[in-house]
């Protein structure tokens, strides 16, 4: 038996083994595997720290999301949103799934190329899309979505150095009762801009419009806001439909959908205040069905990201340091902090243990590896005693942490996938140096 | 100008329609025969004449007349005036008089007997004539001539009795009873449609053999002057109204058997006041027939009568294996994929009079709940919306029952919350289990397909929830159900059009793709250029044109030789159907590459449809297999399979010995961007 680690006192509130409410006290939660592999041996296998995907919970909320609307509105179309995660074994499960590539810059649509993705199903969003990019969309057949009266003009050019009249969509944005108010996307509705650019495409003759777009805003708690939206968008279309001659193809919803994720700030548990995904369905396919007439039902575009991701992916860290804060808090440095989860300013996550651990729970800052202040995975959570090498597992972290991660301090590290057999796969290598330096150039007269 | 050219059309036609030609060169050729017996064809054309003047006096629109549908009477009026009596001043005042009335009876009876879709023929003529006959007796200024006129003609004495007086009995049908016209008369027949030529000439000895076995001699009942009736029932009955087919020929030889009685009552009858009975039993006859198989709407009605009977046989072939024209059908009542939990006839309420119904869960890896099943919202299919599945009004509906527990049903209201809808074909279509206070349709409105109509529940008697879909014989609740098919609808990407699928498959519903269906869709006076190339080689150009049947609303492809192929979108597809006009035009190819798509694009999405026997008026070989398709209807068509390759191109192959591949590429914007049949492509020009 090894000798105890001289520790000095503090004093912390009992906690009994039931609550005042009766009820059994907290425990701390215990995730000694995903998708039946032991955390030790993904660590064995990868090291650690370790991002992991669980692609029967990608497929399983694909599926169900997808059942959610086709089984209300059967033209449907999913659109794999690659901000969300752009890992080439993550977009093929989804394209796999029958889900096209939504893109927002000439990297993301080269990627979806890549992959083997035509031309025909990306839909090409985003603000800023310099002109060889249009140029290339519009040549391979690519859904664009207009952003701005330059982009009209730049596509017109497009229309003529290739000879043909280029389809495309405009992307709207409109008031739905959500603050903030993502105005500044698209062309506004209620401001009649929408229908100014409308004009302006349909008097250059250069241009179809086939398709209307909107996006109002990310985590969306509120589904409503989405019948709202769609309302406005199929007035609209029945606007362009009956003023011009353009068909509107397909109204794109965009996404937003929430994840079972906490966001800070919020009281009540995601499980309460998160809409189901039938409730988006609901209110978006209602609106369609009591605006739109019978018989010219237009494509249904989904760009949701999140919803589909985030479940389905864990970080594996490891405890590096503990020490005890002066104000009486416990204090654990783990291998991986906010260089891996950008979203942890916004979310409070899950955090698990990969092995039980005895004692009392007791207030804990959890960190990451930085040199930064900042870094703090966790600033207020109760967890027993925990030693150096215990794994802890953040969730929900499928969605933005692999394309917002940064390479800053620290190498970023492997990223794994569980596939429906349970068996396991590395589908990013961590990085090394040598990825870091390779576009590096130091000049002559620097050299030794 | 124009109104001179619909009366000249209205003349010609009207004497094709005699015989039921609809062919403008026959009409002429008929009409220039009739000159055989002068005074019969002067008095017959000074009928028409008067008739159309009298017509554009009332300010009739001269179009409606074009076909001759409503002026053949008057012109047979005409003649058999001519054929009794001189052409003379009070003959040409009697012709007029006589005429016009005809005509007013063929409107008056038109108007009673189009309601009942049963052709009024050769009646008001029937009638008319037997009260000239009547009055004349009385007239003294006329003067008989039918008894001198002995036209020079080709002496064929030396024929059998029983072809001449066949060709006799054909001849009289235009009052002139000469073997060597009716020979003409049979000729012309045998080149407008084989199936009319032998029809007649079964019908008018079987007729004879009927007569003789009641006569007692057979050369009497050859020789009976109205043995005619037999022909023309058999060619009406048998080839024009009906679709030639074993049950058209065994039902106009029950007509012909009954005609013989008609003429032997009426005979005796009607020479007491020396009037010929000319055409009432074939009237009589052909129009109770008629009346009766519309009222048990025989599947053989031909409910669109075509130039010949071999087109209306062709025609009627191919909607029975395309459209199963002859059947009830809805459109699917949901979105999405759902899975049949009892078929018709199916082991738990699907039975007796309730068995043509279907029920449909939602199911997901084996169940149609989700964790233990104990609560409605566990059920896939709850709250899910259910969709309208025709074009129809609303006529009952019950919105407010409970929703059931699971595993409990409600036996006093056993149909729930429900809708009844009564669909443009005149059929009611039935939905049950609706979610309490979900239905959003209202008694009276109407409703198109895919419309919502409120959401799945578990009302009536209902142990989970589901959508129970029925068609029945009233709007009554519980009435009695009747047997129907879907549209259209995805088994395992493949499109069943006009089927019913089995039990425990699960099966998808589409909208129609706006992309798609604005490829396809061809507005009016729109042209496409097209080239043509035979392995590789420009040999033709092609013009197509859209175009829309004045009368019709219908719309159709046109080439510069007139050749039309008709087309359509509806019913979640486009087709091609109805080709009029050279076998070899290239505007037939686009028919032969693609008959019909779903309006529904997704990679390897496949069909079945089917093709007719190619077609062809010269070949003896293939008038033949017309023939034969009369018994056998399959032998006709070819079945192919097609599929989306992508987006825009289709690929098929004919499922016959032939394994020919068909390839077809929609424009990305509008049109048929091009077809390749073999080694011949057709595109688009640019």
């Amino acid at each position: 038996m090894s000798k105890k680690v001289y520790e000095s006192p503090t004093i912390l509130k009992i906690q009994s083994s039931m609550s005042k409410a009766g009820l059994p006290s907290m425990q701390h939660k215990i995730r000694d595997n995903i998708d039946g592999i032991s955390i030790s041996e993904l660590i064995n296998a990868y090291g650690s720290p370790l991002f992991v995907f669980s692609e029967s919970k990608m497929r399983s909320l694909y599926q169900e999301a997808y059942e959610a609307f086709s089984s209300r509105y059967p033209n449907v179309q999913f659109g794999w949103s690659y901000k969300t995660n752009y890992l080439k074994a993550i977009c093929s499960i989804f394209h796999q799934e029958g889900a096209i590539a939504e893109v927002v810059s000439e990297f993301e649509y080269e990627k979806a190329r890549n992959s083997g993705v035509e031309g025909k199903d990306i839909i090409f969003n985003g603000p800023y899309k310099p002109y060889h990019s249009l140029l290339t969309a519009a040549k391979e057949g690519a859904k664009i979505h207009i952003d701005t009266f330059d982009e009209i003009s730049d596509l017109e050019k497009v229309s003529d150095e290739l000879g043909v009249k280029v389809p495309v969509a405009i992307r709207l944005n409109m008031n739905t009762g959500i603050e903030p108010q993502w105005s500044r996307f698209g062309f506004n509705i209620e401001s009649g801009q929408a229908m100014d650019a409308v004009r302006r495409i349909e008097a250059g003759g250069k241009l179809l419009i086939t398709g209307l777009h909107s996006h109002i805003g990310t985590f969306m708690l509120d589904a409503n806001a989405y019948k709202l939206q769609t309302v406005k968008m199929v007035n609209l279309m029945k606007e362009i439909e009956s003023n011009t001659d353009f068909i509107i193809e397909y109204l794109d919803v965009g996404g937003g959908f929430a994840s079972k994720a906490h966001l800070k700030g919020l009281y009540q548990p995601p499980e309460v205040v998160v809409p189901s995904i039938d409730d988006y369905a609901e209110a978006i396919t209602s609106a369609l069905y009591e605006n739109l007439e019978s018989g010219n039902y237009p494509k249904l575009y989904l760009e949701t990201g999140r919803h589909l991701i985030d479940e389905a992916g864990y970080l594996i860290t490891s405890l590096t340091g503990t020490k005890r804060l002066p104000d009486g808090r416990m204090n654990y440095i783990m291998d991986a902090g906010v260089n891996l989860l950008y979203t942890a300013f916004w979310f409070k996550y899950n955090l698990e243990l990969a092995e039980k651990r005895d004692g009392m729970m007791e207030p804990s800052l959890v960190n990451g590896p930085l040199c930064m202040n900042i870094d703090i995975i966790d600033d207020s959570v109760m967890m027993p005693r925990l030693k150096r090498g215990d794994h802890m597992i953040i969730s929900p972290v499928g969605a933005y942490s692999i394309t917002q991660w940064m390479q800053f301090i620290r190498y970023r590290p492997a990223v794994a996938l569980i596939d429906t057999q349970g068996k396991h796969h590395l589908i990013r290598e961590a990085e090394e140096l040598k990825d870091i330096e390779t576009r590096e150039v130091l000049p002559e007269y620097l050299k030794a | 100008m124009k109104t001179l050219k619909y009366y000249l059309n209205a003349i010609i036609a009207s004497y094709a329609e005699i015989l039921f030609l609809q062919n403008a060169k026959y009409g002429i050729v008929l009409l220039l025969i009739s000159f055989f017996n002068v005074n019969v064809a002067v008095s017959g054309l000074i009928a028409i004449i008067v008739v159309l003047a009298f017509a554009h006096f009332i300010r009739m629109e001269a179009a409606f007349l074009e076909n001759g549908f409503y002026i053949y009477n008057p012109l047979l009026v005409g003649m058999s005036v001519g054929y009794l009596f001189q052409v003379s001043f009070v003959s040409i005042i009697l012709i007029s008089m006589s005429s016009v009335f005809t005509f007013l009876l063929t409107m008056v009876l038109y108007k009673f007997l189009a309601k009942a879709s049963v052709p009024i023929l050769s009646l008001p003529f029937t009638m008319v004539s037997t009260l000239i006959y009547l009055a004349t007796l009385n007239y003294t200024a006329l003067y008989t001539q039918a008894l001198y006129v002995k036209p020079h003609l080709l002496d064929l004495s030396f024929l059998p009795l029983f072809l001449s007086n066949y060709f006799s009995a054909l001849g009289t049908i235009f009052f002139l009873p000469y073997t060597s016209i009716g020979l003409a008369f049979a000729l012309i027949l045998l080149s407008y449609s084989r199936i009319m030529f032998l029809f007649s000439l079964g019908g008018f000895y079987f007729g004879v053999l009927v007569h003789s076995l009641m006569l007692g001699s057979f050369t009497a009942a050859m020789y009976n002057p109205y043995a005619f009736n037999y022909i023309l029932i058999a060619i009406a009955l048998g080839t024009v109204f009906l679709v030639p087919s074993v049950r058209s020929i065994a039902l106009s030889l029950m007509g012909i058997a009954m005609s013989v009685l008609l003429i032997d009552a009426s005979s005796s009858f009607w020479t007491i006041y020396k009037i010929p009975v000319f055409t009432l039993p074939f009237n009589i006859i052909t129009i109770s027939f008629l009346f009766v198989l519309q009222v048990v709407k025989l599947k053989e009605f031909a409910y669109v009568i075509r130039k010949t009977p071999e087109l209306t046989l062709r025609s009627y072939i191919l909607s029975l294996f395309r459209f199963r024209a002859d059947e009830r059908k809805v459109f699917l009542p949901f979105s999405g994929k759902w899975s049949v939990y009892q078929a018709f006839d199916d082991e738990w309420t699907h039975q007796g009079d309730w068995k043509y119904a279907y029920d449909f869960v939602i199911i997901k890896e084996g169940h149609s709940f989700k964790n233990k099943g104990d609560f409605l919202e566990d059920y896939y299919a709850f709250k899910k919306p259910v969709l309208s599945p025709a074009y129809g009004y609303v006529v009952d509906l019950k919105a407010n029952v409970e929703d059931n527990l699971i595993g409990e049903v409600n036996t006093i209201e056993n149909w729930g919350n429900y809708v009844v809808i009564q669909t443009h074909e005149g059929h009611f279509v039935e939905i049950s289990h609706f979610a309490k206070d979900s239905i959003k349709v209202k008694r009276g409105e109407y409703i198109e397909p895919g419309q919502i109509l409120g959401l799945c529940g578990n009302s009536g008697y209902s142990p989970l929830p589901h959508i129970h879909i029925q068609v029945q014989e009233s709007a009554l609740l519980g009435s009695k159900t009747l047997p129907f098919h879907f549209v259209s609808y995805i088994e395992k990407n493949h499109v069943h059009f006009y089927a019913n699928p089995l039990k425990h498959m699960e099966i998808e519903s589409y909208f129609n793709d706006k992309a798609l269906d604005k490829k396809l869709s061809f507005t009016l006076d729109s042209e496409y250029a097209y080239e043509v190339y035979q392995e590789e080689e420009l040999i033709d150009n092609l013009v197509i044109k859209v175009k829309m049947n004045r009368f019709s609303g219908k719309f159709y492809f046109e080439d510069d030789d007139g050749n039309i192929l008709h087309f359509a979108k509806e019913a979640g597809m486009f087709y091609f159907y109805d080709y009029e006009g050279e076998d070899k035009a290239w505007l037939q190819k686009f028919y032969l590459a693609i008959p019909r798509l779903p309006l529904r694009s997704k990679k390897n999405l496949s069909w079945y449809d089917y093709l007719p026997r190619r077609y062809s008026k010269k070949s003896l070989f293939s008038s033949l297999t017309t023939m034969g398709a009369m018994l056998v209807p399959r032998a006709y068509v070819i079945k192919g399979k097609w599929n989306f390759k992508d987006e825009t191109h289709i690929e098929g192959i004919l499922l016959n010995g032939s394994k020919q591949k068909l390839s077809v590429v929609l424009d990305n914007t509008n049109g048929i961007k091009s077809i390749k049949i073999n080694k011949l492509t057709i595109k688009m020009k640019k």
